[in-house]
């Protein structure tokens, strides 16, 4: 099972977009994928028509694998399950310290699924907290959506220091450009340094645009309503990138 | 993940309506359109996926097709895939799940579209108020397309597929309920493929490339033998077809192996049949065999390419390719030539007498030697000399020994091999296949022994010949070279391995096997 984790310290970057987004073209191809909804917010959850409640909350979630098998729900999309989320993940911290090892609790509790599903996709909060470094730890490469502006630049490198510093440089980073607007001239400015500078951003990056805002109304993955679109292709394309680095 | 479909039978006299309605009375279900599907099941000529224990369904949606996966056991579906237009073969398909999973068990074998089956579906939709799907009832009335006649309709039975979704058990049973105990329905026993296939008078896992058939151990060994000699005619006449249009390479395959045998039975199984027949049909299939070699040969070739462009170093792959050219080119030539030979009525007249002959009932009274013995006796005799002869000959071969006479012994072994395989039915079966495994093991050294050597001449000649055709790179022929070396030190390791293996053949516990089921036994006291 290849575990990714949609995250960023920033909100509103498009996190839950591309991961329901990714997962969609996974499942579509073929692949049993698993999207996992931690943020309490919601979002993914809300996106997938899926109610944020997970019987037990968090503590329900670290439990022993039948617990975890019983929380999942299948989304109307063949070979796409979802572990919802639920508003008590706020206090996931909490629970996650009382464990032994208290950045591995996620890993453990993925584990038991590991022959079951060919993607696990973790939706992040934007936070760096305990949970976090316990997604740094479960995934093999954080999809990191980032806004071409300055300040998500400084974001990006305070990330990769964190990660440095807490040796998890086996992880792998796989940061793209997200609701770009090639009109602005600091997105294009802000693209053109860092495609120079950091060889290990995706080359693919999606738009700003209303197709995936509409994700909110049409509570659906923008490839099943509005296939034929840029943004569609967007995502398709971005698939096949992160595809080719996790080879 | 994906659950298990529910399947149930409507039965004929019921209407898909009355179901329909029944069901949206007592559930909350939201009707959707309906829609028109066309499944084609996909499979190998010799039901790979079948006998493995799955099922491959392709859905023509629109321009797309979507492949879904299934276990036959319990209908479960194991994974799906988009893709354009029917795969013919696994690697025409994107690398994705559901090709890693099939690639080992199709290999290169052609799918083919065993049976289309055209479905008007109801679909009913249970949503909650986020429009969330709960679970899916799809009503199905289905009929065969039969492929050479479109207009020809075969009706199917309706169904009623109950597909639950993941963490939704409330709805599932409920449903379960209504479907069973209110509508009475039962569960589906035959899948829509094996109903379909049953309707056009087939079966599925209707061809096997083994060798089948049943023995009564105290038939008259000619009878006996008549009839393993038809079954491999049928093998041959079932594979024509393919052979011709060269759907794969597995078809002339099957249909030379059914020569050799027919050949070898000949042959082996001695004064049954009158000698001058015998070596009549002899001749003939001796030019059959002679026919579809050079086909065969560039087929394995091509077949194992991929293989001799692994063996190279990675900057030295791509130099291969003009081979792989070459090959094909021929491969398309001899093809073309085997064609026109099987096509001839010098072919036809051979398939017909044959038949003839082997239809002909045996003569009340014969004055051949074996042919009024039953065929166990007949059979236990052979084997066990050729068995004998097999330990005697692997027995004389040391280090130091040439090798043609290993290929003797790969000769002898083969002998042996078909032998076992003919008269399979006449003995307890676990017995046999434990002894047929173990002389499989010393066969594989010396089959590997050969092979290896013909390759290595074989490419020398292929690389003569590319020189004389046309200009062919340097590179190339430094490749081909290289493939020559990697293939004369295998051929070396597996001289070696010889004394190992032979010395597993003829252990006291597989001897043991061979006697228990072939040595002469002693005449009872009457």
């Amino acid at each position: 099972m290849r575990t990714l984790a949609s995250y960023n310290i920033k909100g509103g970057v498009g996190k839950t977009a591309t991961t329901v987004n990714l997962a969609f073209l996974a499942a579509r191809e073929g692949a049993q994928t698993l999207v996992w909804d931690l943020d309490p917010q919601g979002a993914a959850s809300y996106y997938f028509r899926i109610k944020p409640k997970v019987k037990g909350g968090s503590k329900g979630l670290l439990g022993a694998k039948k617990e975890i098998d019983d929380l999942i729900k299948g989304t109307d999309y063949e070979n796409l399950d979802l572990l919802p989320a639920d508003f008590s993940y706020r206090h996931m911290d909490l629970i996650l310290d009382s464990a032994k090892k208290p950045t591995h609790s996620l890993e453990k509790a993925v584990k038991p699924l590991r022959d079951e599903y060919d993607f696990l996709i973790i939706d992040c909060p934007p936070s760096i907290s305990l949970l976090s470094e316990n997604v740094f730890q479960a995934a093999e490469a954080l999809l990191v959506p980032m806004i071409p502006t300055t300040l998500s630049v400084r974001t990006y490198d305070q990330l990769l220091d964190f990660l440095e510093k807490h040796r998890l440089s086996q992880l792998q980073i796989l940061p793209f450009f997200s609701m770009v607007d090639l009109r602005k001239r600091l997105h294009r400015e802000v693209m053109d340094t860092f495609s120079r500078e950091c060889p290990g951003f995706l080359k693919q990056y999606i738009p700003n645009a209303s197709e995936i805002e509409r994700m909110g109304t049409e509570r659906a993955a923008v490839p099943s309503y509005a296939p034929r679109g840029t943004s569609a292709h967007a995502y398709e394309e971005l698939w096949e990138e992160v595809k080719a680095r996790l080879r | 993940m994906m659950l298990t479909s529910h399947v149930y039978r409507i039965p004929a006299a019921v209407h898909v309506h009355h179901i329909k309605d029944t069901l949206c009375d007592h559930l909350p279900m939201h009707l959707e359109p309906a829609s028109a599907l066309e499944r084609t099941f996909l499979d190998t000529f010799d039901w790979r996926l079948y006998e493995a224990g799955m099922e491959l369904e392709a859905f023509t949606v629109g321009s797309e097709v979507l492949l879904q996966l299934r276990s036959l056991d319990s209908g479960a579906a194991l994974t799906s895939l988009r893709c354009r237009g029917l795969p013919q073969f696994i690697w025409d398909l994107p690398r994705a799940p559901l090709r890693a999973r099939l690639e080992a068990v199709i290999e290169m074998r052609a799918l083919l579209r065993q049976v289309s089956v055209a479905s008007d579906v109801q679909t009913l939709k249970w949503l909650n108020k986020d429009g969330k799907t709960l679970l899916r009832l799809e009503l199905e009335e289905s009929q065969i397309q039969a492929q050479a006649d479109r207009s020809a309709e075969h009706s199917l039975q309706s169904r009623l597929r109950v597909v639950p979704y993941k963490g939704y058990d409330k709805p599932l049973k409920q449903a379960l309920q209504v479907v069973e105990q209110r509508l009475g329905l039962r569960l589906d026993e035959q899948t829509l493929m094996v109903e379909a296939l049953r309707r056009l008078g087939r079966e599925p896992a209707d061809y096997s490339s083994k060798l089948t058939i049943r023995l009564d151990p105290a038939a008259r060994a000619d009878r006996a033998t008549k009839d393993i000699l038809l079954h491999l005619l049928h093998t041959m006449k079932r594979n024509e077809q393919g052979t011709l249009e060269d759907s794969d390479s597995e078809f002339l395959h099957d249909f030379r192996v059914a020569i050799r045998r027919t050949r070898s039975a000949l042959t082996q199984i001695k004064g049954v049949l009158p000698s001058a027949r015998v070596e009549h049909f002899k001749q003939g299939f001796a030019w059959l065999g002679q026919l579809t070699g050079p086909t065969r040969d560039m087929d394995v070739y091509l077949l194992v390419f991929d293989e001799y462009q692994g063996s190279l170093p990675a900057g030295f792959r791509n130099d291969l390719l003009p081979l792989r050219t070459f090959l094909q080119a021929h491969q398309k030539k001899e093809h073309g030539e085997l064609v026109k030979h099987l096509c001839s009525t010098r072919y036809e007249r051979l398939l017909t007498d044959w038949q003839g002959f082997l239809e002909e009932p045996v003569p009340q009274r014969s004055s051949l030697p074996n042919a009024l013995r039953t065929v166990n006796d007949l059979s236990r005799e052979r084997i066990w000399r050729v068995y004998r002869r097999v330990l005697r000959e692997g027995q004389a071969i040391h280090e130091e020994t040439p090798a043609e006479f290993l290929h003797e012994l790969r000769k002898t072994c083969k002998k042996l091999r078909y032998l076992m395989e003919f008269f399979q039915s006449l003995y307890p079966p676990a017995e046999i296949k434990a002894a047929i495994k173990d002389l499989k093991v010393l066969q594989e050294n010396l089959g590997d022994f050969q092979d290896l050597e013909v390759q290595g001449t074989s490419l020398r000649e292929f690389s003569r010949q590319m020189v004389e055709e046309a200009n062919v790179p340097v590179d190339t022929l430094l490749a081909m070279g290289m493939l020559v070396e990697n293939l004369e030190r295998r051929q070396q390791k597996a001289r070696q391995e010889f004394s190992e293996r032979f010395h597993h053949f003829s252990q006291a516990a597989s001897q043991e096997r061979f006697e228990a089921l072939f040595s002469p036994k002693l005449e009872a006291v009457a």
